[in-house]
């Protein structure tokens, strides 16, 4: 089967020996320097900097030049840049290409059977191509549909030169057809449109080459094969789970990139991951599940440390103890009352109200075209003054381990930038590509364009007052109390994307429903899976059950009456960094449990 | 699903070729068949010592677990399920596609996939009864096609079979309680049949027989394609390109509640040539070739491949130059392959005998049993026991169907006269039974579909004097020209109530005969139209050049592989229309040169 590498995952590079800046075509442009990396001084509790350079294979101008699939792309964009026009049309004024090369293995293994374990090797490419000027482009715009042409040639499994450039080409010249009438239909509904915004659509930026190949390391696939089938067979000795799997995989990614004005790199990443994800329905049927993630750019050496067959049962001990706990455990209904995110779920919180909504800040012309709400609060106030959000794309390492989010070149090889997102709780920045968004003169990326849009790296949330645990914990009870309900609660997981693809079990996609579409300074968050009651007087947690979120608002977040003191790291889809502590919620809304569920299993 | 479709190749791992032809639904089910029939994944995790496990402990592991689960489940709920099948699929598979001298794909794998099947209520009225006019959100959809460890069944198998168990009857159960009162409150039907006959139980095993050959010993044959794909090197007007090898062995297991219990296995291979250009009117242009093969050819010569590839090379140069046709009725002759998917889409989906019960179908044959339908030299079988004609082996070829009921031939019209439906377990009559054609992929429920469908002449007349005789029709009407459809990709009939009763035969190769004698014309854009009770009077000889299309058929239990037979035909008249037509140029630039 042909498994397109649309996910996000293996995304992570590697920091740079060097970028070498080079004389653009239109504009001379200065040598620039990678910024070094350096551990921001104002996240508590992080520790050095493990340098990963030792690591690194060669860089140089002449990796690049000899690279026979960068040549290739190279040849197929200057065809086009120099020949593709249709008359009295304009031709193209830009034109890159990123392509695509992912080598993966994967496994997958239930109650200590190997299900799958499988290597494959895709290409993928994405292509921007643009017709117009800077000013005024075919993008950006929100019309109707152009049916362009369909002639669509399949990437090559292995680099082969001739059957890339002929993939190429044909999409290339469905991109330019379509890029025309895409302009057209802009300028047509721009001429009997008033208010249209004075941004250009895309901007010249710096022309940089760059070279970077991290060595592969694939995993021993006897060795996973056989933790798979060792850890899943364990997970049969716990009948009342109704399904369980265990996963893991490899993504050793190459990303060539040419464009028009004279930009080349080539950048890999990598990814391992190990997931189990466990599954059962509760007593009145609804259903439970919890996960376990470990998910690094580095090899996992499976069978040791934290990946030895010992410490996995470890680690999922406690998760099976609460699923068994909540098996029987009545659901709690509607919940209206304090919250505190701690763990993971207060990184996926982060993530979705201020790093998701950032993918499309822009807002494009047409009759159904939305403003992004993020945008029109720069320089407002969105969390409370003590909190600021950086994003560090030069951070490499936390705690001794590589960061996804750590990148040096974006997808439109632009150098990242170090950007401070929320200071004092006022928005301050944005992730910003070529594409200019902010109403201001001399538009200046700061190399935060990736898989197709605004994109974080290593994002951290700090607190000028952050509060210990124990304190938060004790201020979540305290606040209970005074709203009556005697208790506050705790989420600490909310539903993984990743984990929850290993789930094959039909009920398993009641847990997929999330409230509402994102939007308008609203977002949605994931049913939890872990959520815990706090008990005001004692101080006692007990898991609970049968809430989901409804849709929030940003307004919600200067509710944030405290921050945590010790930042929790999740890195959605192995492709970025959140560095978030625990974020304390005065207020907040939870749905309890339909009221009808699906019956539990006829068959014991 | 009222509309059907054939097509001459099997579902493709990249589909370029049919991606513009195929409808939203019919892309979906091409996928779907892909995933089921090559065997989505490779599993390599099974040691060569365990694969698949013995073929007598994997069946007696499901009827055991069948009985269980089905003596649990009647007793767990007023409405019982009277029937449970298992079905158990093994895929072995290797894929190979080239283009221009290198490798766009090279995979091979292995995979088992599992489908159960629950029925509640009675052989005589139960949860498959066609529902009218009832659009329901709430249904459960079961659970199928769940992949299995290639590996002996243990407790994942178990686990998952349990699952599936489960939701397959609650599935039923669901569309029981439905059904019934769907019938209560509509008119009275017509149907007197049975939603599920009864059938002899049948126990069989193959033979053990030898597994695929390796990837490496292939290596010879890739790199004959691969050669061969050169030739598509270079070529201004070449837009899009491939030769692609399939093969596929799949080892089916079935055990049901009534005692039957099968392991036999099904192979098909064949290596394909595709090329599409376009001509400058925008209009899609493309031709196939297909080698099809039970076993791998490893010393397939090269020449026979490249000769094919040049052929298919002058003819597609010949077709975009040639002038698109206007819309006809008159005289044709329908070169074998293109008369055996006639039958096929004219005849063939018109007598599949569940479509007799289903109100909002066309039931054109209903009621024509022991009526001339045709010329009297005309006979038409369906024979899925024929594994090869002519020394082509047969893509309908089966022992059993997917009921596990053994395939039989079936006459279906005797010298002109219609005689019989093809069954499944489904049926018309009260007395009916299977005729053994209930197929359906993995997951679907099976329904009656064809195998080898077969038209016979007992008369006939050189193929060139076809021709002849096609002249002599068109000085009789006073025409030019009449039309000779060479060549088809396929073709598509509504057979539904809601839709006119009618059919499309998609030819890819067509040439104008003169009336006068003046040498034939290649012209391009028009597909052949009709609907069904017409057209079949209309065949007035018949050639003596019986030839096979393989292909896959597309219906509402997937895409499964058939066969037709038939010799090429003149028919007195039939319809002509345009051809849809893609409104792009062709690229502007010429493909890139290509550096051996």
């Amino acid at each position: 089967m042909i498994r397109l590498p649309m996910k996000v995952s293996a995304m992570a590079c590697i920091l740079s020996l060097a970028v070498m800046a080079q004389a653009s075509p239109k504009a001379k442009t200065a040598p620039a320097r990678a910024p070094g990396p350096h551990v921001p001084v104002d996240v508590p509790g992080v520790p050095p900097i493990q340098s990963r350079s030792s690591n690194l294979s060669d860089t140089s101008v002449a990796s690049l030049e000899a690279s026979p699939v960068l040549k290739a792309m190279g040849h197929e964009l200057k065809r086009s840049m120099d020949s593709l026009r249709i008359k009295g049309r304009p031709r193209p004024y830009f034109l890159s290409y990123l392509l695509w090369d992912v080598e993966s293995h994967h496994m997958q293994a239930s109650l200590g059977s190997c299900e799958m374990a499988d290597d494959d090797r895709q290409h993928m490419a994405e292509i921007d191509l643009r017709v117009g000027g800077f000013d005024e482009d075919n993008t950006n715009f929100q019309g109707g549909i152009v049916f362009g042409p369909r002639l669509r040639l399949p990437l090559p499994q292995e680099n082969d030169t001739n059957l890339l450039r002929l993939s190429l080409w044909a999409a290339t010249d469905a991109k330019y057809k379509v890029a025309v009438e895409m302009l057209a239909q802009k300028r047509a509904f721009l001429a009997n449109h008033s208010g249209r915004d004075s941004l250009p659509d895309f901007s010249r930026q710096k022309v940089l080459t760059r070279y970077r190949a991290e060595p592969r390391t694939p995993p021993d696939t006897a060795l996973t094969t056989a933790l798979g089938r060792d850890l899943s067979g364990y997970l049969a000795g716990f009948p009342w789970l109704l399904e369980s799997r265990v996963g893991y995989q490899y993504y050793y990614t190459t990303f060539h990139y040419v464009d028009s004005d004279g930009a080349r790199f080539i950048e890999t990443v990598k990814e391992h991951t190990l997931t189990v994800a466990l599954f059962t329905q509760a007593k009145d049927g609804s259903p439970l599940w919890d996960y376990l993630r470990i998910s690094t750019r580095d090899p996992l050496v499976l069978g040791q440390g934290a990946v030895s067959l010992a410490a996995l049962k470890d680690s999922l001990a406690p998760l099976l103890k609460r699923m068994d706990y909540l098996r029987t455990a009545a659901p709690l209904a509607n919940y209206r009352g304090p919250v505190l995110f701690t763990g993971r779920a207060a990184g996926e919180l982060l993530n979705k109200s201020l790093l998701a909504p950032q993918a499309r800040l822009r807002e494009p012309a047409g009759t159904g075209a939305e403003p992004n709400f993020m945008i029109s609060l720069a320089g407002r106030k969105l969390f409370p003054s003590e909190v600021t959000v950086i994003d560090t794309p030069s951070m490499a390492a936390w705690q001794g381990r590589s960061l996804f989010g750590n990148y040096v070149l974006d997808q439109q090889g632009q150098p990242a930038e170090d950007i401070v997102l929320v200071k004092d709780g006022r928005v301050k920045d944005f992730f910003q590509g070529k594409v200019p968004v902010l109403k201001a003169k001399g538009h200046k990326s700061n190399g935060h364009w990736r898989y197709g849009g605004g994109f974080p790296g290593v994002t951290l949330l700090r607190s000028s007052h952050p509060l210990s645990e124990a304190d938060l914990r004790s201020r979540l009870g305290a606040m209970g109390a005074d709203e009556g309900t005697g208790y506050g609660l705790i989420v600490s997981k909310v539903v993984d994307e990743d984990a929850f693809k290993l789930l094959r079990h039909p009920l398993a996609a009641h847990l997929a429903v999330t409230d509402g579409l994102d939007g308008r300074g609203s977002f949605s968050l994931a049913p939890p899976c872990e959520v815990d009651m706090y008990d005001s007087r004692t101080g006692k947690v007990t898991p609970v059950r049968g809430l989901s979120f409804p849709v929030l608002d940003t307004k919600s977040l200067r509710d944030i009456a405290a921050v945590g003191d010790r930042p929790f790291l999740h890195e959605p889809q192995a492709a970025y960094s959140v560095l978030c502590p625990s974020l304390l919620f005065t207020l907040l809304d939870l749905k309890g449990g339909r009221n009808t569920q699906p019956r539990l299993p006829y068959l014991p | 699903m009222n509309s059907i479709r054939v097509h001459r190749s099997p579902p493709r791992h990249s589909p370029p070729c049919f991606r513009p032809r195929l409808s939203a639904a019919f892309s979906a089910l091409r996928l779907l068949a892909a995933l089921i029939l090559l065997g989505a994944h490779g599993a390599h995790c099974a040691t060569a010592g365990e694969r698949g496990g013995k073929t007598e402990d994997r069946l007696r592991f499901y009827q055991d677990h069948l009985r269980k689960y089905l003596s649990i489940l009647q007793k767990s709920d007023s409405i019982k399920p009277y029937f449970l099948a298992y079905r158990i699929n093994d895929t072995l598979y290797h894929s190979f596609l080239a283009n221009n001298g290198g490798v766009i794909e090279d995979k091979s794998g292995a995979s088992r996939y599992l489908g159960v099947e629950a029925r509640v209520g009675t052989g005589k009225f139960d949860n498959t009864h066609p529902m009218r006019e009832n659009l329901d959100f709430t249904a459960w959809d079961g659970y199928q096609n769940i992949r299995l460890p290639f590996e002996p069944e243990g407790k994942a198998a178990e686990q998952a079979l349990k699952v599936a168990t489960d939701f397959a009857f609650r599935a039923a159960k669901d569309q029981f309680i439905k059904i019934k009162a769907n019938v209560d409150v509509r008119p009275a039907e017509d149907d007197t049949g049975l939603d599920f006959a009864s059938a002899a139980p049948v126990r069989h095993r193959d033979p053990p027989s030898l597994p695929p050959p390796p990837r490496d010993s292939l290596d010879g044959l890739y790199a004959k394609i691969r050669k061969a794909s050169l030739l598509f090197a270079n070529r201004r007007h070449l837009y899009s390109s491939q030769i692609d090898f399939n093969y596929r062995k799949v080892k089916k297991l079935l055990v049901n509640s009534d005692g039957t219990s099968l392991a036999h296995t099904e192979t098909l291979g064949n290596i394909g040539i595709y090329v599409e250009t376009k001509a400058q009117d925008g209009m899609i242009l493309w031709l196939t070739r297909d080698f099809f093969f039970k076993e791998v050819p490893r010393d397939f010569p090269y020449d026979t491949l490249a000769q094919a590839t040049e052929a298919l090379l002058r003819r597609l140069d010949t077709l975009r130059a040639a002038p698109v046709m206007e819309t006809y009725v008159g005289p044709v002759i329908l070169q074998n392959i293109a008369a055996a998917v006639f039958t096929h889409e004219v005849f063939g989906h018109r007598v599949e005998g569940h479509r007799q019960k289903a109100v909002d179908e066309g039931q054109t044959f209903v009621t024509k049993i022991n009526q001339g339908l045709a010329a009297p030299f005309i006979s038409i079988l369906d024979d899925p026991t024929r594994e090869f004609a002519g020394g082509v082996p047969l893509n309908g070829y089966y022992r059993f169907d997917d009921e596990g009921v053994p395939s039989r031939p079936t006459p279906l019209m005797a010298e002109g006269v219609f005689r019989d439906f093809l069954f499944s377990r489904s049926v018309i009559s009260p007395k009916g039974a299977s005729n053994g054609h209930g197929r359906g992929v993995l997951g679907m429920a099976p329904t009656a579909r064809m195998g080898n469908t077969i038209l016979q002449v007992s008369r006939t007349v050189p193929a060139s004097a076809l021709r002849d005789s096609l002249r002599a029709l068109l000085k009789k009407s006073g025409k030019p020209y009449g039309l000779l459809l060479h060549d088809i990709s396929g073709g598509f009939t509504y057979t539904g109530r809601d839709l006119p009763q009618s059919f499309r035969v998609e030819p890819l190769y067509v040439s104008q005969i003169f009336a006068d004698g003046r040498p034939d014309k290649v012209v391009r854009g028009v597909d052949a139209v009709g609907t069904p009770l017409v057209s079949l009077r209309q065949v007035a000889l018949a050639g003596d050049d019986p030839a096979v299309f393989n292909g896959y058929c597309g219906a509402e239990s997937g895409w499964i592989p058939v066969s037709a037979v038939a010799p090429s035909l003149l028919l007195e008249s039939m319809e002509f229309e345009s051809r849809a037509k893609d409104q792009n140029m062709p690229p502007i630039l010429p493909p890139p040169e290509v550096r051996p």
